[in-house]
């Protein structure tokens, strides 16, 4: 089924809308906004997604910049320290997201990672909305245990777009993605992937290391189909061996 | 049609330009981004609007062309969802007819391709939008007739030249004319400019072989948008 | 904020490791240059050229002005390069950065300076009138290397650019417009082209047509400008870490090379454009008019 293209500022026609839910709320994802009493609208550009089963809808595909969402895992750099908090950027030339210093797995005032101006994380988005300051962490608040977020050592990052990054954290079904799996067969690296368009790859050599974010970038670029990722796949592990 | 192109450059969040048989211009937009203290507004969102001319450093000209655009965009973006951030859109005149327009038809007649290729960008930079906006030139002739798209020749000699633009739901987001015209005149360049604009954002499916669009025009707008995103998709076609 | 963002420190000690073991980011050798692209306008003088993501614009015009008082047989050039938003967010208009300040100086010198434009051949009556020719660069999108790439298009708009041909009858000057007679080429002694070369390790790995990344990264920079004929036109080296003199000798000698191939690079594409306006210009004659 081929749902419409809708320009920005397209009101959704009630067909298209899913039921309510039990207590008659819709609930709208990005791109969507709604002028009471009936009326959504759309903010910009995308395909029109709905989940029934959540009675949500969304656009599909947003383009721009990354704007943060709580529980966005989010690839960090450190700009300067103060007494509480780290100050970060998730994208250049936007205010600072806040890092709490002892928002770490096990941390203490004695026993903290000390990290400096340049270091980079991998963190969760706690808190963002219109107006106030983003926060992150690198622990789930909840239980306490870092689930792999923390300081990142070593290798590098790319950048791709937010839109493209979200597709490598779908995976291969829902993303149309393989490049990472495919690689992972036969090269050993470790990877996180940043929602805010930030590739963080290690693997200890660095032809494989840059061999992976060619991979990556060019595929975001050149909109590859599974097909053509396959083929590039392969191509880069020859170079890389 | 106007030739379009989105995507144009890497660094920008999102841009676009927007050739018609005039002018051709590159818009480039940042942002949200962080912005001045000076600039900032509690609110909203400050709309910032630089016009580089082909040559030469920006006058007095571009400053009014700036100030124009400004408030036009203004009502197009959603300011109330960036507080206190920046956007910033970046005009490039990169070719502009070699005859001189005299008179103040100069600054009416480049309005709509400055206004198109800010739209186009902002698209592509997923900023947020009340609207989609489609602008367009509209001329009378010494003889009182309306002509959409006017050429360098038939500007030259036209009695009056207007600058207007529409939204998705066909309300007036701007005007700008320049000449010897009465309202009666004004009325029929409105009529026709809210055509062009209603049949820029026409659907692309509508199969009526009545809709003349040499009268009209092409649906140009959708057209761009919709290629813009089905090549986006082109990747979902196989999964 | 205007100030460009740095890079990691993940990012720069991976890039310095991948130089010390011989691979650059993207691949390149050492001495490569990006893929370049150069396409000219509708009109004469407007040259968009770009190395990788960068790309830049010139567009040269030319007025008839009143002859400067201490030059009198002579016409007037400016080059004017203003960064703007659209090449980086970190360019504010009307502020004038570091960037900003050090392109506008190396295009002066290389181009101005070294007379490439015979500013003779632009005086129209010796003491009174003569042609200003502006050159304005427009950086578009900034992925390092905007020397270059900006002399690069500067260049091969000066090449392409016609300026009205004018004749005089003793005290009177008519300038023909383009239609009455066939506009003309300016007068050039010669191209030169710049090379920069940022410097890694004490001088010991140099790079050519750097990417932003590299040139946050490295060391120094040492920029040579020269023509094909070897002639150097200037060499600057504006402070960084301090270099063996013999390296700079080996920069002027692999900037000849380079040199070359852009010059053959900018003849090529400007061949083309005139095949293309010739092809083009027989075609509009028979045409019907108002093509949209």
């Amino acid at each position: 089924m081929s749902t419409p293209i809708l320009l920005p500022g397209t009101p959704i026609s009630a067909s298209l809308l899913p039921r309510p839910n039990k207590s008659g709320t819709l609930t709208l994802g990005p791109g969507l906004r709604h002028t009471p009493p009936q009326t959504i609208t759309t903010t910009t550009l995308g395909t029109l997604s709905t989940e029934p089963r959540k009675s949500a809808l969304w656009l599909e595909d947003l383009a721009g910049r990354y704007a943060p969402s709580v529980n966005d895992l989010v690839i960090a750099q450190i700009h300067h320290s103060s007494t509480d908090s780290y100050s970060c950027t998730l994208t250049p030339h936007t205010p600072f997201a806040l890092l709490g210093q002892l928002s770490f797995e096990g941390a203490s005032k004695k026993t903290r990672p000390q990290l400096k101006s340049g270091d980079l994380v991998y963190a969760r988005v706690c808190q963002a909305g219109k107006g106030e300051d983003v926060e992150i962490e690198c622990l789930n608040s909840a239980t306490g245990k870092g689930e792999g977020m923390g300081p990142l050592k070593g290798g590098t990052t790319f950048d791709v777009s937010p839109g493209f990054a979200r597709r490598l954290m779908l995976g291969r079904k829902k993303g149309g993605v393989m490049l990472l799996e495919g690689v992972g067969e036969k090269v050993k690296f470790e990877v996180a992937i940043g929602r805010n368009g930030v590739i963080w790859v290690d693997s200890g050599s660095v032809r494989i290391t840059v061999g992976i974010g060619r991979l990556v970038q060019d595929c975001d670029r050149g909109g590859w189909t599974l097909e053509e990722q396959e083929k590039a796949v392969k191509k880069a592990i020859k170079d890389m061996s | 049609m106007p030739h379009i192109t989105t995507s144009a450059l890497q660094r920008a969040d999102g841009s676009a330009t927007f050739t018609s048989n005039l002018y051709s211009i590159l818009a480039g937009v940042n942002g949200p981004v962080e912005v001045q203290r000076r600039d900032e507004l509690p609110e909203e969102a400050y709309i910032e609007v630089n016009i580089r001319p082909g040559s030469g450093v920006g006058t007095p000209r571009e400053r009014y062309l700036e100030s124009i655009v400004a408030s036009v965009l203004r009502s197009v973006i959603l300011v109330h969802l960036h507080p206190r951030m920046l956007i910033q859109v970046t005009l490039q005149v990169l070719q502009e007819p070699s005859e001189k327009l005299m008179k103040g038809k100069g600054e009416v007649a480049v309005l709509p391709s400055l206004l198109n290729a800010a739209f186009l960008a902002l698209v592509d930079g997923g900023i947020p939008l009340e609207t989609t906006m489609s602008a367009v030139l509209v001329a009378v002739d010494a003889a009182g007739g309306v002509v959409a798209e006017p050429s360098i020749k038939e500007l030259l000699i036209c009695q009056s030249v207007h600058a207007l633009a529409y939204d998705l739901q066909g309300e007036l987001v701007m005007d700008q004319s320049t000449g010897v015209f009465d309202m009666g005149i004004w009325e029929g360049v409105a009529e026709v400019a809210s055509e062009r604009c209603k049949a820029a954002v026409a659907s692309t499916e509508d199969t009526d072989e009545m809709r003349d669009t040499d009268e009209s025009g092409e649906p140009w707008l959708r057209t761009a948008l919709e290629e813009k995103v089905r090549a986006a998709n082109a990747w979902r076609e196989q999964t | 904020m205007p100030r460009e963002a740095e890079p990691s420190t993940n990012a720069r000690a991976f890039l310095l490791q991948a130089l010390h073991e011989g691979v650059r980011l993207d691949r390149r050798d050492f001495d490569g240059f990006r893929p370049i692209s150069l396409t000219f306008g509708d009109e004469y003088g407007v040259a968009d050229d770009s190395l990788g993501k960068t790309r830049v614009l010139a567009k040269i015009s030319a007025e008839v002005v009143k002859s400067s008082e201490d030059r009198k047989f002579d016409g007037i050039f400016t080059i004017s390069t203003e960064l703007s938003p659209l090449a980086s967010p970190a360019f504010e208009v009307g502020r004038q950065d570091q960037t900003e300040m050090l392109l506008s100086r190396i295009l002066e010198k290389t181009i101005r300076r070294s007379g490439a434009l015979d500013t003779e051949s632009l005086c129209i009556i010796a003491g009174q009138k003569c042609f200003h020719i502006r050159a304005d660069i427009h950086v578009l999108d900034h992925d390092g290397n905007l020397v270059d790439a900006s002399c690069i298009a500067l260049v091969a708009a000066l090449l392409h650019f016609r300026r009205p041909d004018f004749e005089v009858h003793g005290e009177e000057v008519h300038v023909f417009d383009s239609r009455e007679r066939e506009p003309v080429r300016l007068s050039m002694q010669h191209q030169p082209f710049c090379v920069s070369f940022g410097y890694y390790e004490s001088g010991t790995i140099m790079l050519l047509d750097s990417t932003l990344l590299e040139e946050q990264c490295r060391e120094g920079e040492i920029v040579v400008s020269m023509n094909r004929f070897g002639e150097v036109c200037q060499i600057a080296k504006y402070g960084g870490a301090p270099v063996d003199g013999l390296s700079v000798i080996n920069c002027t000698t692999k900037a000849l090379e380079k040199v070359k191939m852009l010059d053959a690079l900018v003849k090529r594409k400007l061949e083309e454009d005139e095949k293309r306006r010739d092809a083009g210009g027989l075609m509009a004659e028979l045409s019907a008019e108002n093509d949209r």
